[in-house]
């Protein structure tokens, strides 16, 4: 036998294994070179410029330590962003993905789907521009809205003349830019769900239904377990689509909008106007450490629901 | 194994090593610096008028504009007028095109004067005329000319005639270019056009017309189109901007010539000719060519030949500036040539080889918008600096569609990446922020030899202090001051913005029918109320005055409602719209008309403000007596015709407010800043002001040195001082007597400039938010109180940010 005639053979084949896998990772590493590089040059090193001038002044480049980021942390303009964006999130994206979510549960049962599809994906095709007007004709002080409530102030309570809300500029103005958020949303979001939800097995569902357990215990100990990736999926690119709305918030109520409807983009850019390179820095500093500490959360999250 | 590697190491070191020793010497080596160039010399023109000259093979030349008589100049500059008989002809009111022949030969169009409705009616059918022509021979035989020919009847205006050498006469409508026969009238179609042909060139038997789009080339003795020529089609397409953009000049002869060398330098002796032409030989004497001059410079192009190569950069000649547009060109021998250019400015371009190819230094001037000041003493800086390229960048260019922010963004991502301009115009820009983040330079020590000579009105300069550092950071070159102009009765007296109000509410008793104020728009109101009011809504630490605020909210409510008392909806929805109508025509003349016509049409109103700093006015009933916007003296001098009419010094809520224009700064980062600072104190010169005060180019307000405000009070100049109005019958426009300004109204203004110390800076953050909200107000959808609140929290968050 090999091993009695070379008891150290098994260990140098373990070592030409090893060899073998260190020039296999090596070539990996080789291929994933040019695309590292191009994330270090335009993204690492970027960043890492942004870091400094987070530490400097602005203007004359002299180092301040902390004072930019403490001028920031200080500034009221920066809380109210940051309480507005946070709420908008906060609501938003559990809005989304729930709304979205029941929809495609009950759109899982219809068989003629398809087409009711198509029309759900269609807010995402109207041109910002468009939506903008739209929203503009319904929540204007003369707008739809305020004539639909007028009309029906006159007819049951005999009142002639109803100057109405303007609503973007209202304490409501939040719940305006929400709701475009999810007209927008909402159908491509249903997508997603219908295709998380083709992939669940079947068979251990309907083994579920025979041994007697109901819908709830089903959705509750199947469906959402084996829904946990696409609720990932889903999470983050909600939170990427409110960020993204931030357009459609600027065209409607300008660079000063109502201040619930005042959010973290409107600050960056009025900051950039205003030649704040180092509090925008800071600001950006900021909003990468806690983006990476909530998709490391998120990451571990998810990596420990797989494991259990 | 680790020895390859090492040696596989220390070869790539090597050759690292080898060939950034190489790149370095390259670098290393001695630059050689190219010489030669064109500059030009300006030609000095009897007046400023000229719009047309005829270029003739001996270098001698005609000019001609509607105001000044037809000239004839030799090549060495002898020039001698000659008096035509049609020229005092007083029959013919407009001259629309001209043209005149080597022998002297003179066509052109004209429309004539009318002496009742019924002769323009009987002319101007639906609206619609035809020129007539005039044509007068080389014998100075004249005679109407009436044209006919088939395709003629039904054809547009002949916009513009050329004589050929060979003395026969061309000319084009929007459409088709003919050949005159001036003994009978006959217009010979001779091909189509897509567009307005306005530039003609001769080559021999070739014409070469072009368009907006290409160059037509047609056979004139054997009368037929000839086939496109796709690099003269290329060149046309992209030079020709708006209108006419291109001018021609043909050399038959090459010898004479420049050539552009492989270096890139052009010789004027022949030698060295390696051109893309068709000169096969290469002593360029066979082929004539084909000069282009346009805005981004002096071009040739050696007759069928591949391409058109660029001999002077536009930048570093007239041809770059957006003031003059170039109307003729005629080459001269030696390589040079001779250029009209609108405003009656003419240069002679000659190639001078002490100048290096290209210039060492580069300074970039920045402004947000075109300024013609800054344009023109860019050019002024250019001439005497030849080593340096005045790079004059606008944010805004009045051809791309980019919005005031995207144009702020763009000049900050300059200004982060250490690449911003070395002098900056701030108008439109938020100079206090810039001034607080270090991009703009302290002029302190800059000014202070100007405050102890007391050149400038040191009050104005004063005034620019700004920061926590209260330093100077930016100089108004020139100034508005509020004024208003209304009938005595109503506005004398007036202290305060409640003091307009009580006067409009005046007016409005004893003049129910139609608008008090020359506002068509509600816009209009609160530009025209904002600059003398803003300085006072805010206080030394920036916080907003709401209660002032909400005081001229309720002030302009009340002139709004006062105003739209005596005009219905649809009256101001016909004035709005030719309001619309006169902005949208780009031609001046038009410009001028239609403006004019649209005051006839609400004479009985006024004019929105005047630009020798009369910010303000309410110029009521003042009947007959037109105001453009641009001719102040017009609105000075009517205070001499009508007695009831006064200027008054317009206290709004703020006092000896003064809106700063041209403010200028230099940039902390500027990479020449020696030559920036030469720059600013060229504008400050007295050169630049005399320039836009003697000159005529008065626009843009008063200027802040002295001397010139006084030299230019002082030249009692009756062509500004002109009354234009409208006859009896509205039919044709008249010239009144003209006074200058007397002492007392000198004193009243240099005191108004003595006393002005309250800087207004357009476009902040503050005068936006507060016109938004103000067009809310006006509109009814905000009470007062509630767009002076809207302001304050919208400027809450700007003041927390």
């Amino acid at each position: 036998m090999k091993c009695r005639n070379n008891p150290n053979g098994i260990h140098r084949n373990r070592g030409k294994r090893h060899g073998r896998n260190s020039i296999a990772e090596n070539r990996r590493l080789l291929f994933l070179l040019p695309g590292l590089t191009g994330v270090m040059i335009f993204y690492l090193l970027p960043f890492l410029e942004v870091v400094r001038r987070s530490f400097v002044k602005a203007g004359n480049n002299s180092f301040v330590g902390l004072d930019n980021y403490k001028a920031v942390l200080h500034n009221a303009a920066f809380r109210l962003a940051v309480r507005n964006t946070a709420l908008y999130i906060v609501l938003g994206v559990p809005l989304l993905m729930g709304i979205s979510l029941v929809l495609a549960l009950l759109l899982r049962r219809i068989t003629a789907r398809r087409k009711l599809l198509s029309a759900l994906l269609l807010p995402m095709a109207v041109p910002a521009a468009v939506m903008v007007l739209v929203l503009q004709l319904l929540v204007d002080k003369h707008g739809l809205l305020n004539g639909v409530i007028s009309e029906l102030l006159s007819r049951t309570a005999g009142m002639s003349a109803f100057y109405g809300i303007d609503y973007l500029n209202s304490d409501g103005a939040l719940a305006v830019v929400l709701c475009s958020f999810l007209w927008k949303n909402t159908g491509y979001m249903v997508i997603l769900w219908l295709a998380g939800l083709s992939a669940l097995p079947r068979d251990v569902e309907e083994a579920a239904e025979v041994d007697g357990a109901n819908r709830w215990q089903r959705w509750q100990y199947i469906t959402m377990p084996e829904l946990s990736g696409s609720f990932f999926t889903i999470g983050m690119l909600s939170v990427l689509h409110i960020f993204k709305s931030y357009r459609e918030v600027w065209m409607v109520a300008g660079s000063y909008p109502q201040e619930n409807i005042y959010f973290l983009q409107h600050l960056l850019q009025n900051w950039y106007l205003k030649l704040e390179f180092d509090q925008m820095a800071v600001l950006t500093v900021l909003l990468s450490g806690i983006l990476l500490i909530v998709c490391l959360f998120l990451q571990k999250h998810l990596e420990q629901g797989k494991e259990a | 194994m680790k020895q390859k590697s090492k040696l596989w190491s220390s070869i790539l070191l090597g050759a690292c090593i080898i060939s950034t020793g190489l790149c370095s010497g390259c670098g290393s080596s001695e630059e050689e610096i190219l010489m030669g160039r064109y500059a030009e010399r300006e030609v000095k023109l009897p007046g400023t008028a000229f719009t047309y000259m005829h270029p003739m093979a001996d270098g001698s030349y005609y000019l001609y504009g509607d105001e000044v008589a037809l000239t004839q100049v030799s090549a060495d500059g002898e020039s001698g007028e000659s008096v035509w008989s049609w020229e005092n002809n007083s029959d013919i009111h407009i001259k629309n095109s001209f043209a005149v022949s080597d022998s002297g030969a003179v066509i052109f169009g004209y429309t004539p004067k009318f002496y009742s409705d019924e002769e323009y009616e009987e002319f101007a059918e639906d609206g619609e005329y035809r020129y007539l022509y005039y044509y007068v021979d080389e014998t100075g035989k004249e005679n109407q000319l009436a044209l006919y020919g088939s395709d003629y009847e039904t054809a547009e205006n002949l916009e513009y005639f050329a004589f050929a050498p060979d003395g026969r006469l061309y000319a084009a409508s929007s459409s088709m270019v003919y050949r005159i026969h001036a003994e009978n009238g006959e217009a010979e179609s001779l091909f189509h056009t897509n567009g307005q042909v306005n530039e003609f060139a001769f080559l021999g038997d070739t014409m070469i017309a072009l368009d907006h789009e290409k160059a037509y080339l047609y056979d004139t003795a054997g009368d037929k189109l000839l086939e496109d020529n796709s690099v003269l089609n290329e060149f046309v397409t992209s030079h020709q901007i708006t209108g006419k953009s291109i001018v021609l000049a043909v050399a038959e002869e090459n010898k004479d010539m420049t050539k552009v060398s492989d270096t890139g330098t052009i010789n004027t002796d022949g030698s060295d000719d390696k051109t893309a032409g068709a000169d096969s030989d290469g002593d360029g004497s066979d082929s004539p060519i084909l000069y282009f001059g346009c805005r981004t410079g002096l071009y040739r192009y050696i007759w069928g030949g591949s391409v058109i190569e660029q001999i002077a950069d536009g930048r570093l000649l007239s041809f770059g500036n957006s003031q003059y547009k170039p109307l003729a060109m005629q080459a001269l021998s030696g390589g040079e040539f001779r250029v009209l250019f609108s405003g009656g400015h003419m240069v002679e371009l000659y190639y001078d080889e002490t100048l290096p190819a290209r210039p060492s230094k580069e300074l970039t001037v920045y402004s947000l918008e075109e300024n013609g000041r800054i344009r023109y003493a860019g050019q002024l800086f250019q001439q005497e600096h030849p080593d340096v390229i005045v790079n004059y960048e606008t944010g805004m260019d009045g051809d791309s569609a980019v919005s005031k922010e995207d144009a702020l963004k763009n000049l900050n991502t300059r200004l982060l990446a250490g690449e911003g301009p070395d002098v900056i115009v701030l108008d439109g820009v938020d100079m206090e922020q810039y001034a607080e983040k270090g991009v703009l330079k302290p002029l302190d020590d800059f000014i202070a030899p100007y405050a102890e000579e007391g050149t400038l009105y040191q009050n104005i300069a004063e005034g620019m202090r700004m920061t926590e550092e209260e330093k100077i950071y930016g100089i108004p070159m020139t100034v508005y001051l509020p004024i208003w102009l209304s009938e005595k009765q109503y506005l004398e007296g007036e202290k305060s913005l409640n003091d307009i109000v009580a006067g409009m509410e005046r007016a409005r008793t004893d003049h129910p029918e139609g608008p008090l104020l020359f506002t068509p728009y509600p816009q209009d109101l609160l530009n025209q109320m904002i600059p003398a009011c803003l300085p006072a809504w805010t206080d030394e630490n920036g916080d907003l005055n709401v209660e002032k605020l909400t005081e001229f909210y309720t002030a302009m409510e009340r002139l709004w409602e006062l105003d739209s008392a005596g005009l219905d909806e649809a009256a101001r929805e016909k004035w709005q719209q030719d309001v619309a109508e006169v902005h949208e025509i780009e031609d001046d003349r038009d410009m001028l008309m239609a403006t004019l016509g649209q005051y006839e049409d609400h004479q009985d109103i006024g004019e929105a403000w005047a630009q020798f700093g009369c910010l303000l006015n309410s110029w009521y009933d003042l009947k007959n007596v037109s105001a453009t916007k641009d001719i102040f003296a017009n609105g000075w001098n009517s205070k001499k015709t009508e007695d009831e009419i006064m200027f008054s010094k317009y206290a709004g809520q703020a006092e000896n407010v003064y809106w700063a224009r041209t403010v200028t700064g230099l940039c902390e980062q500027a990479k020449e800043p020696e030559l920036a600072e030469e720059f600013l104190t060229l504008l400050l010169s007295d050169r630049i002001a005399d320039k836009w005060w003697l000159e005529g180019q008065w626009y843009g307000g008063i200027t802040i040195r002295k001397d010139s405000l006084e030299k230019a009070m002082d030249q009692n100049n009756h062509e500004f001082a002109e009354v234009r109005g409208w006859d009896a019958a509205a039919i044709s426009m008249m010239y009144s007597d003209s006074q200058w300004f007397s002492e007392a109204d000198k004193q009243w203004l240099y005191q108004m400039m003595e006393e002005a110390d309250c800087r207004y800076l357009s476009g902040t953050m503050l005068e936006e938010v507060v016109k938004e909200a103000g067009l809310q107000v006006l509109e009814g959808s905000l009470t007062p109180e509630e767009g002076a609140a809207e302001v304050a929290r919208r400027m809450e968050i700007e003041m927390q940010e």
